[in-house]
């Protein structure tokens, strides 16, 4: 491997074998998919069967790192975990940061694979170059937060661990995993593929170290990188407020979505928001190598709501908060730590409940259903003991364990048409309503409702030099307009083949999207320092559009197409009551139309055979359906 | 006189930034375990930061078999070419602050950086800084 910044294997378990081998990172690997999400896409795509199911032991769980993970890049700790996902049935990716990705690269591990399932609950333990499969019996039903102290006291104090919790367990479709206690790779269902596998978690330890190509002048060069991020006008709010401020923000904005979206404006949005946190804040916090320090670590100190632990996040504020029409905090707080105990995805919890409590404002949903609880809009107490009954399958917490879709399917009585979800997974905090590009990112993300996937942000209050030079003086102002769907495709094509390039080096979005400080030029550098490859912004877009088309082609081979490109009704026919939105809907085909041309997919929503050849797909063109393939 | 890393453990995110500068800086690699400042948490409140604090006697240097370690100028400092790698150091030091590297089996531990710490430069949340006392 003629490359730095790599440890330049991959490691292989398979627990049904419990056999342990090595996968090389190879130069071809690293020159076309960079590597995190890219090596994930490309090794998922090439190993597994489109008919896999995705709680199978024929799943496989790939934990990725990039090569800025365990380095010094502003903010070098992130890797993705991805799977087939038992959520959309197609494909599933998560991210997170903490410090467990970068302790792997010190292992000497770029990656871990995980195939097949163990006869019994088990664990993975990476010590440096030794790896074994452990027993897990004894930490099988434990919370992620006893998890971790127990597989630190067997084994090293100083082990990072990624772990699932009872929801993990219980294979519930918002679950998720966490590592280093209270980071969460959260959506997709993720949790629950590494349940299905018996895998607890997995322990390492790296004493190993990385090496990078440009010895001489890399701190030169990436201090100059740190310093562009930290002086950029937001990132004293991200230190202050983490991402809570958003509520604050959204709301004026009319596109902070409460009563399960119903509304873009919260009546007590003061009482949930940055400022009403701050109460809270024991400090910000950082992952490894982070200089934007934007996680919060947060308590409560006495009553029932007694905690201290990381988080909350804007997306928890909306999920549990507004969206339930809930404005008691500390309930909030509370239960984005019971979430994070037992492994679940607050946005996929907060989706859920919300649907199920306007069901149950319409009398679809009754107190038969629920045995009894009252869920009405804002009761945080029933908030609360749902998400106990979700992690534990408990009563009417295993239909809501399912996810809204599926919960919807269960029930029927017309629930469905209340469900907030793209490709059967809940959307976040987002609505694209008042904010048409994000409509568009959503609808075609390929791990179903996903705002991160494109992430746009620059059109969210108009940052107007900020657009002209990353897009063009020549799309303003329509571009720049929220509520325009005027360039919204080309907004959305330059985001996603960018989004997946900082995803692939283990870098974090905070900082490249938003604040949108970081763009390729430091990227082109920190590689080139980094790594010894020498790429120009075209070469990296090329990737850029590769990833995005093999995720695209991973669900086109299960069967999606146009049709799951889709967004609720409600975002479609429904306008948007109050605020700066008012009376807007989202008028999907016109962007739809516009990002299939400029992606070089069909009117479909499938990728042209000349467009596959052209960004070295050659290998997926069997897979394109019957009917899709000329051209 | 003596001049030592001091770390405002309220402040410190404990992202590791300190660490893989020093590193970066002395072996021109990344690693936690190649820095002579190190990081632990105790719980999940309280870090705790280990660096070499200088002292006025410094037991390191008192218990070196080879003459390795001495005072000079308010720093305690590790000749490396006299260095046997024996660990004695290591294991006097009250700080937990000296670390044997494996691989070139020497003792390596804060140095100051020749006057300007990048362990300091690399803290954007200012939790670091160089303390300076008089006796």
């Amino acid at each position: 491997m003629k490359y730095k910044g790599y440890a330049g294997k991959i490691l292989r378990v398979n627990l049904s074998e419990k056999k342990i081998s090595n996968v090389e990172v190879t130069d071809y690997l690293i020159e076309n998919y960079l590597g995190g999400a890219g090596f994930c896409s490309y090794i998922l795509y090439k190993e597994m069967r489109k008919d896999v199911s995705s709680l199978s032991p024929e799943n496989k769980l790939f934990f990725c790192t990039g090569p800025f993970t365990g380095t010094l890049w502003p903010q070098g700790s992130r890797y993705v975990v991805a799977a087939k996902s038992p959520l959309t049935d197609g494909w599933g990716e998560a991210h997170s940061a903490g410090h467990w990705g970068a302790e792997l690269k010190f292992a000497g591990y770029d990656g871990i694979i995980v195939e097949g399932k163990a006869k019994k609950p088990s664990i993975i333990v990476v010590i440096d170059g030794d790896v074994e499969i452990k027993d897990a019996s004894h930490i099988w039903g434990k919370n992620v937060k006893e998890t971790d102290e127990i597989i630190k006291k067997e084994f090293d104090r100083k082990m990072k661990v990624a772990c699932i919790g009872q929801a993990g367990e219980n294979l519930v479709k918002i679950s998720c995993i966490m590592n280093d206690v209270d980071r969460a790779a959260a959506r997709s269902g993720i949790g629950a593929v590494m349940g299905s596998k018996n895998l607890k978690g997995i322990g390492v330890v790296g004493n190993g170290a990385i090496e990078v190509a440009d010895k001489e002048n890399y701190l030169k060069i990436i201090k100059k990188i740190s310093e562009k991020m930290l002086s950029d006008p937001l990132t004293p709010e991200r230190i202050k407020y983490g991402t809570t401020s958003l509520v604050e923000l959204m709301n004026e904005i009319g596109r902070f979505p409460s009563y399960n979206f119903q509304k873009g404006q919260f009546e007590h949005a003061d009482k949930i928001g940055g400022e009403a946190v701050l109460r809270y804040l024991i400090k910000p916090r950082a992952d490894f190598a982070c200089t934007q320090r934007c996680a919060r670590y947060t308590c409560i100190k006495e009553g029932k709501y007694k905690y201290i632990g990381g988080g909350p996040e804007y997306e928890t504020l909306s999920a549990l908060g507004s969206r339930c029409g809930n404005s008691n905090l500390e309930s909030i707080l509370y239960g984005h730590y019971l979430c994070n105990l037992y492994g679940m995805d607050t946005i996929g919890v907060g989706g859920t409940i919300s649907w199920a409590m306007e069901c149950y404002e319409k009398g679809l949903i009754t107190k038969d259903d629920t045995e009894g609880l009252d869920l009405s809009w804002g009761n945080h107490d029933v908030i609360i003991k749902l998400i106990h009954m979700i992690a534990n399958r408990e009563g009417f917490g295993n239909i809501l364990a399912e996810g809204s879709y599926r919960a919807a399917r269960i029930i029927g009585r017309g629930t469905e048409k209340y469900v907030m979800h793209v490709k059967k997974q809940e959307i976040a905090g987002q609505d694209g309503r008042a904010q048409k590009s994000m409509g568009l990112a959503m609808a075609v993300a390929p791990r179903g409702a996903d705002h991160l996937y494109a992430f746009p942000v620059l059109d969210e209050i108009g940052f107007e030099e900020k657009i002209k030079e990353i897009y063009g003086e020549e799309y303003l102002p329509e571009i720049g307009d929220r509520l325009s769907t005027k360039y919204k495709a080309y907004m959305i094509f330059v985001n996603e083949n960018f989004s997946v390039i900082v995803e692939s080096l283990g870098a974090c979005k905070y900082g490249t999207m938003v604040p949108p400080a970081l763009f390729y030029d430091e990227v082109i550098d920190a590689l080139k320092v980094t790594t010894g490859i020498s790429y120009s912004r075209k070469d990296l877009e090329k990737i850029g559009e590769r990833i995005v088309s093999l995720n695209r082609m991973f669900n086109i081979r299960v069967g999606m197409s146009r049709k799951d490109d889709n967004l609720p009704e409600r975002f479609l026919k429904e306008p948007m009551p109050t605020g700066p939105p008012k009376g807007h809907v989202v008028d999907l085909d016109y962007m739809l139309n516009e990002y299939y041309d400029l992606r070089g997919w069909n009117e479909n929503g499938v990728p042209e055979k000349k467009k596959l050849k052209e960004l070295g797909l050659e290998f997926t063109i069997d897979d394109l359906p019957r009917g899709d393939e000329d051209a | 006189m003596r001049r030592f890393i001091k770390c405002d453990v309220e402040i410190c995110t404990g992202c590791g930034c300190c660490a893989l500068s020093c590193s970066g800086v002395h072996f021109k690699k990344f690693s936690y375990f190649l820095s002579a400042i190190r990081i632990d948490s105790i719980d999940e409140k309280n870090l705790k930061i280990r660096v070499c604090q200088m002292c006025v006697n410094a037991p390191c240097a008192e218990a070196c078999l080879s003459g390795a370690i001495e005072k000079y100028e308010g720093l305690v400092r590790i000749n490396v070419e006299k260095c046997i790698g024996c660990g004695k150091c290591v294991n006097e030091c009250p700080f937990d602050a000296i670390f044997l590297i494996s691989g070139i089996k020497k003792a390596f531990k804060c140095d100051l950086c020749g006057g300007e710490p990048e362990c300091i430069k690399a803290c954007m949340h200012k939790a670091l800084r160089l303390e300076v006392v008089d006796k």
